[in-house]
Parts: C-alpha cells; structure tokens; sequence
C-alpha cells in the first residue's frame, strides 16, 4: 500500500481526461465549426479547397475569343488562307483583298497620270491620258488583276467588281440571265478566262465598230459552246446577235413566227447588211418572197419600210389604225417611184424636174396629212423632207 | 482500485480515439467571381507580339450577320480595322441590292419574246425601280458606315479621290433627301427633254419643263435652310450647270457665282438643240421669249464683270474652242491612220508600211488637194458621172504610191479604203 498516493493521483487525471474528452465530443464536430469565417476572402490558394464554379474551372483545351489580329497579315497569301481558315466565304475575301489591293495601287497609278480636278464652278475637263500614260495604266491594272487572281484562284475582272459597287448591270452578266443560275456562272467563268472583259473594253478602239462587234460575237459563241447546251447557245445567238438586233428592227410590226425570225437572223449573218437597208426594202422583200413565200414577202416588205415603221409609230402614239400608217407608206411607195422616173429622166429640162418635183412632194405631203392629222404627221413630214429631198438634189446638175 | 484506474485509462484511449476521428465540418459556399474578359492574344503581359493563334473554323460564324449594322459592331468588337469593317459592310450591302436587281432582271429577261424590241415603258419601269434601289444602297451605306458615299466608292474602287464632290456642301441627312427629291423629277424631266431631242422643242414641251423645274425648284427650298438652297443655287441648279457649260470659265469662285446670279436673274435654261434642229431640219419651235432673256443675260454679266473682262472671257474661249477642234482633228487622223492599218493587216500587207503611206499622204494632201480641185474644173456630163470620174483620176494618182509603200498588196488596200469612203 507504500504506492497507493500515486495511483490515486493517477486515477484523478486519468478520470478528469476523460471528462474533459466527453465534454468536448459532447459539444460538437470540431473548432472549425465553431467559428466559421463570416465571408470568405478569394482564397489565393489552390482551387479544390472551395467548390470551384464551372466558369472558373481552367479548360486548357477551350480556345480564347476570336479577335482579327489572329487572321489579319500583311502577307497577303498568308492573310487569305488565314480567313479560309476561319470559315469568311469567298466573296467576302474577295472584297477584303480586292479593296485593299486597290487602295495599295491608288497611288502607283496617280503616279502615272491622274485628272487634275476641277472645282464646282470651273469648267468640266475632258482630260485624257496620252498613249503612253494608257498603256502604262493597263499595264499596272493588268499587274493588279493578276496578283487578285494569284491570291484568290480565280480569274478576277475589273469591271464586275465595278459594276457591283456602281449597281451596274450590262454585258454578259445581263444577257446570260435567261439561263440556270448554274450555267450563268459556268459561261462567266468561261468567258473570264478567255479574257473577254478586256476584249469588250477594247470594241470601243476598233476602227470598224460594227465588223469588231460581229467578229467578237463569234468568237464569244466558239466559247459559250463549250458550257451551253445547243438549244441554250442558239437561244443566246438569236437573243444577242447583231444580226439578230438588225431583225428586230425589221419586223418591229411584222408579226414573224419563231421560225420566219430565225430564218432572217441567218440570212443577215450571212448577207453582211445588204438588206439592212429600211429605207429600199426591195431585195430583202424578193428575199423574204423566197423564204415566206409572195404574201408574206410582200407583207414583210411593207412592214419593214422605214416610212411605215415611223408613221405606225406615230399612229400609236395619236391612238389611230392600223391603217394609216399603210395610207402612208401607199403614199411614199408612189411618190419616190414618181420622183425616181422625174429625175432620171434625160429628157426633162432641170427646171422641169425641179417642178414636177415640188408637185410630186406637195401631193404627198398632202395625203400624209390627211391619212394621220397635222400633229401625227409631223415626224413623217421630216422623213419625207429629208429622203425625197435628197432625191431631188442628187438630179440637179 | 488498480483495475479502476486501469478502466480509467483505456477510457481515456477510446474518448481520444473518438476526439480524433470525429467527422470534419462541411466548407462554406464561396461565391462565384464575375468571369474575366480575355483580352486580345496579340499582346502578352511581357509586352512581346507572338504569333496568333490560329483562328477558329467557324469564326465567321460567330461574326456574320444579315444586318448591316450588326455585322460591323460584331466586326468591330473582334478588332477587325475600321476602313476593313467599312469594306466588308459595304459590300454585303451591295451584294443585297445585286441579288434584287438580278432577280428582277432575270425575270424581264425570261419573260422577253426576244423576236421584237423589250416594251419601252416596261424598260423606263425598269430603270425607274433600279435608279430607286441605287438611290436606296447608297442612303443604307451611308447611314452603317456613317461616311459619305463618294469617299467609299472611291476607297473601294482604288480611283482617285474626289475632293469637292457635289453635295458636300450638306449634312448626310439633307444631302439624301434632296437625292431622293430629285429622283422623283429626274423621270418626267428625262421623258421630257427625250421628246423634245428626238422631235424637237415645241412650245407645250418647253412649257412643261420650266414648270417641273420650279416645282422641283420649289421642293428643294422647302427642304433646304436658305443658306444651303444658295449653295444649291450656286452648285448644283440648272442655272451653275448653264453658267459651266455655256459661259466663259469664270476665273474665280466669286466671278462663277456672279455669272450664276445673272442667269438666274435672266431667266435662262438649259436647252439642248433637237436632233431635227441639228441637222437642219424643221425642228425646234421658236421661243418667243428667248431672245429677250438672251439679252438680259448679256446685260447683267456686262453689269457684274465689266465689257472689257466679257470680251478677254470671249478671247479665251475661241483659243479654248480652237485648241479642242484641231485635238479632235488629230483624234480623228489617228483613227484613219489605224483604220487604215487594220484594213492593210486584214488583206496581209504590212501595217507599218501602211502607216508610213497615210503619213506620205498627209505631206501632200495640199497638193493633191490643189491638183484635184484644178482637175474637177475639168470635168462634164452628170454627177454621177463626175463622181466616177474623180474617182479614177484620184485611182490613178494614188496606186503607184501605195504599190511603192505597201507592194502589190498595196492597190488592194487603196481599193478597199476608197470603197469605204464611197
């Protein structure tokens, strides 16, 4: 029992530990719960201490927001397949490399020659670079329209992209309209590469506007054979030709059939204009008894008489018949035949002739004006004026 | 009391144990921070320009738009450069209009039975609506890109830049509305003046176009302040567009706008000649009034310049008019020659040589002239036959130079060339 003071005091702190461990246990989970901080500061501290937010989660995968300076280059290769790269369509890189490029020549052609200006109040200039100036501005805008078509891959004209900043629609691009927008692109193409904005541009400088124009035609359908089926490129032909125009002007009032207008368009791309001729219809006439047959050559004949074409116009215009305007042309036919067998005549005296041909124009004149009324006549008046004028004057010696 | 204490003490073990392992509390929510913009990669914090990140492949996506307007904040948002932002926009604008007006021109095309001329009013609708959409484009250009229109197209097409385009003398706004006002006269004015050009001027056509000048005339003052509809006046009414085209060149902006004030107070306007008139034919109507506005004008311009500065004005438009008329003889020399050219290329004669022949001809068209001239004296029986006659004589005069400038080919080419004259 020499020990027992030691265990006892033993025991004491034994018992008052456990006391002090039960209290505790029986108080709560733990000191931290005890005092939670009130706000939480933005821990600098790695992130799974707090429960993260998807938004703040680092996604090292997910790229940054797309900003120009990714795309943009002043390598202009580089600067295009970067916008490829982005998805920007065609046309757009087109307008971006274009319009730069263009703002980047400004300057090299205002080297070369460049029109002085005028203010409001000074005179409009017709100014005009000299032939070497020209040339040097082709050669600059053909350097350009190469480097587009380098960048871009594609044969690039000047002028489309004029027309649609301008709002401009002429030339191939409207006369293709009547075909599937799939064969308008296809013969676009086609015809850009066989650089035919140049050769259009080039018309304008031809000696022989007219001959330039036909020879440029054909060369035009040569190409479109290749995209338009045949029914499209015979179609186009007969739509655009000059031969075609000049029918046109023929039978404005002779009611043709699909076929009678086709055969005329080829017999004028044949004859190389010998019946153009509106004022003397007498061998397209005989021609259009040979294709027609004699009534319908004849009406044809009549129809496409520059006198009756001008007084049918006119009756439209006053609200008369028909009619009319066959008075007229009945009237002229007669009088020119008169006019014609007067002044060639040997036998009649100058002052014969100048006679009888007053009294041969007073006469028409007069029957004109009584077929159509003094205000309808006036324009058939002038032509008569005009023509059997110049028949009078080719007698006198 | 051993085993009391011993209980004690393992008590002490467990309780600790259990102190030890009691369950953690739970973490306080800690409210999510706003999240950061990036900012643009072109820039790192070390201040160095690395390379850019290759751009997304639906990029575009993101940006485009079918609104004008959209698309350049989109565009302007994602840094692309402003003049970038201005072509991108303006284009997608005037593509819109393109696609309208091929729509309906493909449709005109289509519904044309191509045997006859298009319907003349179907075509003045057509251009009516299509000056209209112009007129449309250009005002929804101007209002996205806030600039005038001139400056784009010019920035755009790469030609040289305007300057003092008419119009700048207005807000955007006003300038719009009076393109828009004018748009609506500037049919039945055309309709008018074509009338008169091709029949010529009578007094109803004349009557009708001086009253829709002042309609129009009046229009524009109900729109303008009246500072601005004197600029309008001085600029861009058919009074400025007389004083340039019919008046001496003013030799400064206050002279040019004195010579503006007397046509106004004249009462003269613009008046082209009919084709009839042009021609010699009856044609134009008399204008009774004309002769006494004529007189005014001269009146007032001698009043606000001075007789001596009219008759130096009248001296430098006679030089002006000599100058211009001996350009267009050498214009139309140049095209002969390379007509003449072309008609030697086409029957294989050599061009150069062919050049060199019309050059020849020039050094001696005095005397050929004179020898010609000398020679018709000489001749008899009918025009006709004069004709011929003058023909062969210039024939024989022409082929050996021809021969010796060209070769054989060369009488060839006088021969087609002569044809061409006849």
């Amino acid at each position: 029992m020499g020990n027992r003071p030691g265990w006892l005091a033993g025991l004491g702190v034994s018992v008052a530990a456990n006391l002090v461990l039960v209290a505790a246990l029986l108080r709560g989970p733990g000191p931290a719960a005890e005092d939670p901080p009130p706000t939480p500061a933005p821990s600098p501290e790695p992130r799974e201490k707090v429960v993260p937010s998807p938004a703040l989660t680092p996604e090292p995968k997910r790229a940054a927001p797309f900003h120009w300076s990714q795309v943009e280059s002043t390598n202009y290769p580089k600067y295009v397949a970067n916008l490829r790269q982005m998805g920007c369509p065609e046309d757009v890189i087109g307008d971006i490399i274009r319009a730069d490029l263009n703002d980047q020549y400004r300057e090299k052609l205002a080297a070369i020659w460049q029109p002085s200006g005028t203010e409001y109040w000074q005179k409009p200039r017709r100014e005009q670079p000299d032939k070497e100036e020209a040339a040097r501005l082709q050669a600059l805008t053909e350097e350009k329209r190469q480097v587009l078509t380098e960048l871009l891959g594609s044969p690039q004209g000047e002028q489309s992209w004029v027309d649609l900043v301008l709002f401009q629609l002429h030339g191939p691009e409207q006369e293709l309209l009547f075909l599937p927008e799939e064969t308008q692109a296809a013969a676009m193409q086609a015809l850009a590469e066989a650089g035919f904005e140049r050769k259009e541009e080039q018309l304008g400088e031809a000696a022989n506007r007219s001959t330039a124009q036909a020879e440029l035609f054909r060369e035009k359908l040569a190409i479109l054979a290749k995209v338009l089926s045949p029914e499209e490129l015979e179609e186009y032909r007969l739509r655009y030709s000059p031969a075609a125009g000049a029918v046109r002007m023929e039978v404005q009032y002779f009611d043709c059939t699909p076929d009678e207008f086709r055969a005329l368009v080829e017999s004028r791309e044949k004859d190389g204009g010998r019946y153009a001729n509106l004022l003397d219809r007498r061998a397209a006439e005989r021609e259009a008894i040979e294709l027609f047959g004699e009534e319908r050559g004849r009406e044809f004949g009549r129809a496409s008489d520059l006198f009756y074409i001008n007084a049918r116009r006119a009756a439209e215009e006053h609200g008369l018949p028909p009619e009319a305007a066959t008075r007229v042309w009945e009237a002229v036919r007669l009088a020119r035949a008169d006019l014609e067998r007067v002044v060639s005549d040997p036998t009649f005296s100058a002052a014969t002739k100048r006679q009888l041909a007053g009294s041969i124009r007073s006469q028409v004149e007069a029957r004109i004006v009584k077929a159509m009324g003094e205000a309808a006549a006036t324009g058939v008046l002038r032509d008569v004026q005009v023509v059997l004028g110049g028949m009078e004057r080719s007698a006198q010696p | 009391m051993k085993a009391l204490l011993v209980a004690s003490l393992a008590l002490n073990v467990i309780l600790g144990a259990v102190w030890v392992l009691r369950p953690t509390p739970p973490a306080p929510k800690v409210p999510a921070p706003v999240v950061a913009v990036a900012p643009p990669p072109a820039v790192e914090e070390s201040g160095a320009m690395p390379a850019p990140a290759l751009p997304q492949p639906k990029a575009w996506v993101e940006l485009a738009s079918r609104s004008p307007a959209e698309l350049k904040s989109r565009l302007l948002a994602a840094g692309c450069p402003e003049a970038t932002v201005r072509e991108i926009v303006t284009m997608q604008i005037c593509r819109t209009y393109r696609a309208r007006l091929l729509a309906e021109e493909a449709r005109a095309v289509r519904d044309w039975d191509f045997r006859k001329h298009q319907d003349p009013k179907a075509l003045r609708e057509r251009t009516r609506q299509q000056r209209e959409w112009r007129e449309q484009m250009i005002t929804e250009v101007e209002e996205v890109t806030g600039t005038p229109w001139v400056e784009v197209r010019d920035n755009l097409l790469g030609w040289p830049r305007s300057g003092g385009a008419a119009g700048d003398y207005l807000p955007g706004e006003k300038r719009r509305a009076l393109r828009q006002l004018d748009l609506g006269y500037r049919e039945s004015l055309q309709e008018i003046q074509t009338k008169a050009v091709t029949e010529g001027w009578s007094a109803e056509t004349r009557a009708q176009q001086r009253r829709l000048e002042a309609e129009r005339e009046a229009a524009i003052a109900n729109l303008l302040s009246p500072e601005e509809m004197q600029e309008y006046r001085m600029r861009e009414s058919p009074a400025a567009y007389y004083a340039r085209q019919n008046l001496p060149e003013a030799a400064s902006e206050s002279e040019f706008r004195a010579m503006v004030q007397a046509v106004i107070d004249a009462g003269v306007v613009p008046e082209s000649r009919s084709m009839p008139a042009r021609y010699g034919l009856t044609g134009d109507a008399e204008d009774p009034e004309s002769a006494a506005r004529e007189a005014k004008l001269k009146e007032r311009l001698e009043a606000v310049l001075g007789a001596d500065r009219i008759e130096a004005m009248r001296q430098v438009e006679q030089t002006r008019a000599e100058e211009a008329r001996k350009a267009e003889e050498a214009r139309q020399m140049a095209e002969t020659r390379k007509m003449l050219q072309n008609v030697a290329a086409s029957l294989g004669a050599n061009e150069e040589a062919a050049g060199r022949f019309f050059d020849r001809l020039q050094e001696i068209q005095a005397e050929m002239d004179a020898k010609f001239k000398a020679m018709e004296q000489t001749l008899s029986g009918t025009p006709e036959e004069k004709n011929r006659q003058m023909q062969q004589a210039v024939r024989a005069a022409l082929e050996p130079l021809a021969t010796e400038f060209m070769g054989e080919k060369g009488t060839a080419v006088l021969e087609r060339m002569m044809r061409r004259k006849e």
